[in-house]
């Protein structure tokens, strides 16, 4: 599927007109074979901590890099998903809101994965391997398993989200599509090389969220330097009306200032730069200008053909019987 | 048949010359099976299509004139009414709407709350989500056409004989239920059909009530015509079963039953553990059988003219069964072809194996004795009360 902007082609008969007639002004359209384009995707650098979002797939399962994208002010996951460059596939069961297939330039030319002797994508993916869809909001650094789908979800300023293939368990709390790195790794401060001042505070309340990782049992959290409240009060930073801050007891907060690099936190000892998260490279993606084709309408053709040639059958069939009785 | 005077059918050069003849049911219902199989296994509304013409050209080269056959029509109206309704369903809940979707008219939509986010009421109405639920819909609407012309070419009455014998008077209510819509239509346009002989045209309230009345009392004595007719057959006698065999035979049955539930539940539901799975319902079939195979000890039935398994019943019910293992084998090479999808849009593919496979199902049309067909084709009555050489006795 390759994102192409629509608005200008959409067709939007008036009320009057027939669905029929639009349904035949759609294939005449694909049939032209104009129906389809390329789109461009917002760069990576548009992104920053507090306006648009962030979004990664992590192909790791067949030895990929981390590929992250940038989108501002879209309305769904899916539409993010689109906007940062991926190309997605849903099944044939669900359609395309269920993810099923993600794919970018930067990975082995755009091919989507799970491929299809993997995955059929018939039925809805199983949970023993699927798209797993994570968020982390703005000034947190755990991954959250996102409750809404792709096309449910919407994507807020400063937020990441992560989609990683493997399995979990009904809760999502185990499993190989359980992310082993932080969502600091892909932030958007992550990419700008100079360093920052970051704010690191331990607490020892565990996370009550259902779905959180596991890997974050003692929850560390990293509040970012660019935010100019962040340096004294968690509460007091622009992300404080999150319920998980308001858990979060300060008591053991020792505050320390570091001058290094925002990937040397507590939680990514083994990160070492910014192209690495737990050992799988970050790259960027890049926006896929693969042309879908409408196909052949000569299939469509034989295929009625055969059909009415059988009705025709029948008609005599029919014709016979009334002309004996 | 209970008709009076029967025909052969004059059709083609081919048909002239053989002999028709009711095949065997058991043959037209595995070919129809074999066809149900093969429609589940594709989205691809063109091998949809083929297998709906394959149904209507089958019927109507080699239904008889009884009651039932002609009930393909309405399975084709019940398919088309399940179209409607999935499209319906699709534009007033549009869901998964992606941005280059091409939109074909928006409806007013109505906001709902966070926790509802789920649901969508209202919105774009895309020509994908268009395509996709009514391909949807064929595909279930065809399933139901398949048993639709199962019906309307296998005669219900005879294929009760093929059912074990405990199983006999369950199956006997089911084909009394299967006639009775068909019947009830029949009834109908023969009492319209009276009335407008009496030149009795009438306002519309009256002329309900002239049609609704004689319809009822019609079905009324019918269905006391076929009661007096099913208790001098002795339907629904426990013949020379004592209370304990019968206790035993329940408690099979309950058994069983219970274990094919927890077996089904252990097969879906993947937190259960293994052993509750398969062996339980594999076990639950087991006493299941044993449970039918006791109970049908109690009904002794003879046969009086058995239908015969020939040539062309093989013909027939291997023609469905090719169809569908055909269409499975070749759905796993050709997998994009078998259930395309319409993100991004485009013209359904027609492979080529899976198109043969379908088109096989025709063979029947010819390969089939032609059937016989009365001169008198208004025998509802009779067909109904009299399941004519049903010879099921009980002792």
């Amino acid at each position: 599927m390759s994102a192409s902007r629509h608005r200008g082609r959409t067709i939007s008969p008036p009320r009057a007109r027939a669905v029929a007639a639009a349904l035949a002004g759609a294939v005449a359209l694909l049939a032209s074979g104009t129906g389809l384009g390329s789109s461009s995707a917002a760069p990576l650098r548009s992104c920053t901590l507090g306006h648009g979002t962030i979004v990664a797939v992590d192909f790791a399962h067949w030895g990929g890099p981390i590929v992250r994208g940038c989108g501002v002010g879209r309305h769904s996951g899916y539409a993010l998903l689109h906007a940062a460059g991926f190309t997605t596939a849903g099944d044939e069961h669900d359609g395309p809101a269920v993810i099923c297939r993600l794919g970018d330039t930067a990975f082995h030319h755009g091919r989507q994965y799970p491929t299809a002797n993997e995955q059929a994508c018939v039925q809805t993916p199983p949970t023993t391997g699927y798209w797993a869809y994570w968020v982390a909001p703005r000034g947190t650094n755990h991954w959250a398993y996102s409750p809404l789908g792709a096309m449910g979800d919407v994507p807020k300023p400063g937020e990441v989200e992560l989609w990683i293939f493997g399995a979990t368990n009904v809760a999502g709390t185990h499993g190989t599509a359980v992310p082993a790195f932080s969502p600091t790794t892909l932030r958007a401060r992550a990419l700008t090389p100079a360093p920052v001042t970051t704010t690191t505070r331990t607490s020892t309340s565990s996370t009550t969220t259902l779905r959180t990782t596991s890997t974050h049992s003692t929850s560390t959290t990293t509040t970012t330097a660019n935010a100019p409240t962040t340096t004294h009060s968690t509460t007091s930073s622009p992300t404080a009306h999150h319920p998980q801050r308001k858990r979060r007891r300060p008591h053991h907060g020792a505050v320390r200032h570091h001058r290094l690099h925002p990937l040397h936190t507590a939680t990514m000892p083994r990160s070492t730069s910014t192209t690495s998260a737990g050992g799988t490279k970050i790259v960027s993606a890049k926006p896929t200008s693969r042309r879908a084709s409408a196909g052949s309408s000569t299939p469509l053709v034989i295929g009625v053909a055969i059909a009415l040639l059988l009705c025709a059958g029948a008609g005599r069939a029919i014709w016979l019987r009334r002309h004996e009785e | 048949m209970s008709a009076p005077q029967t025909t052969p059918g004059r059709g083609t050069g081919l048909d002239a010359r053989r002999v028709p003849r009711e095949l065997h049911p058991v043959a037209w219902w595995l070919w129809a099976i074999g066809l149900i199989v093969a429609v589940n296994r594709t989205t691809n509304p063109l091998l949809l299509l083929l297998t709906l013409s394959v149904l209507g050209f089958v019927v109507a080269s080699r239904r008889g004139s009884a009651p039932w056959a002609r009930a393909f029509r309405y399975y084709l109206m019940l398919a088309g009414f399940v179209i409607v309704l999935r499209l319906l369903f699709r534009t007033v809940f549009p869901s998964g709407v992606t941005p280059t979707d091409h939109i074909l008219f928006r409806l007013p939509r109505i906001p709902t709350p966070s926790w509802y986010r789920g649901v969508q009421i209202g919105g774009p109405v895309t020509l994908e989500a268009t395509l996709s639920a009514s391909v949807d819909g064929l595909r279930l609407g065809t399933m139901l056409c398949c048993i639709g012309a199962a019906n309307a070419l296998a005669n219900p009455k005879r294929a009760l004989r093929v059912l074990p014998g405990a199983l006999y008077e369950l199956g006997m209510a089911v084909a009394v239920a299967v006639t009775l819509a068909p019947q009830l239509i029949e009834s109908v346009q023969r009492v319209a059909r009276a009335r407008r002989l009496r030149g009795g045209a009438g306002r519309r309230v009256h002329a309900l009530r002239s049609i609704v009345v004689p319809v009822l009392a019609d079905a009324l004595e019918r269905a006391l015509m076929l009661a007096a007719a099913m208790d001098s057959r002795g339907y629904g006698r426990s013949g020379d079963a004592s209370p304990r065999a019968r206790r035993v035979t329940g408690g099979l049955m309950l058994a069983g039953l219970i274990g094919l539930c927890l077996g089904a539940y252990g097969l879906l539901d993947a937190t259960v553990p293994r052993v509750l799975g398969a062996p339980v319902l594999l076990a639950g079939a087991a006493v299941c059988c044993a449970g039918l195979a006791l109970g049908g000890r109690r009904v002794r039935r003879t046969r009086y003219r058995p239908d015969p398994w020939r040539g062309p019943e093989w013909t027939v019910a291997l023609c469905g069964i090719a169809s569908a293992v055909l269409l499975y084998v070749s759905a796993g090479y050709s997998a994009a072809a078998v259930d395309p999808t319409f993100y991004p849009l485009r013209f359904p593919p027609l492979p080529a194996l899976p198109a043969i496979a379908i088109l096989i199902a025709a063979i029947p049309a010819l390969a089939a004795p032609p059937p016989i067909r009365s001169r008198r084709h208004t025998t509802a009555p009779d067909a109904g009360t009299e399941p004519s050489p049903r010879t099921e006795l009980v002792a």
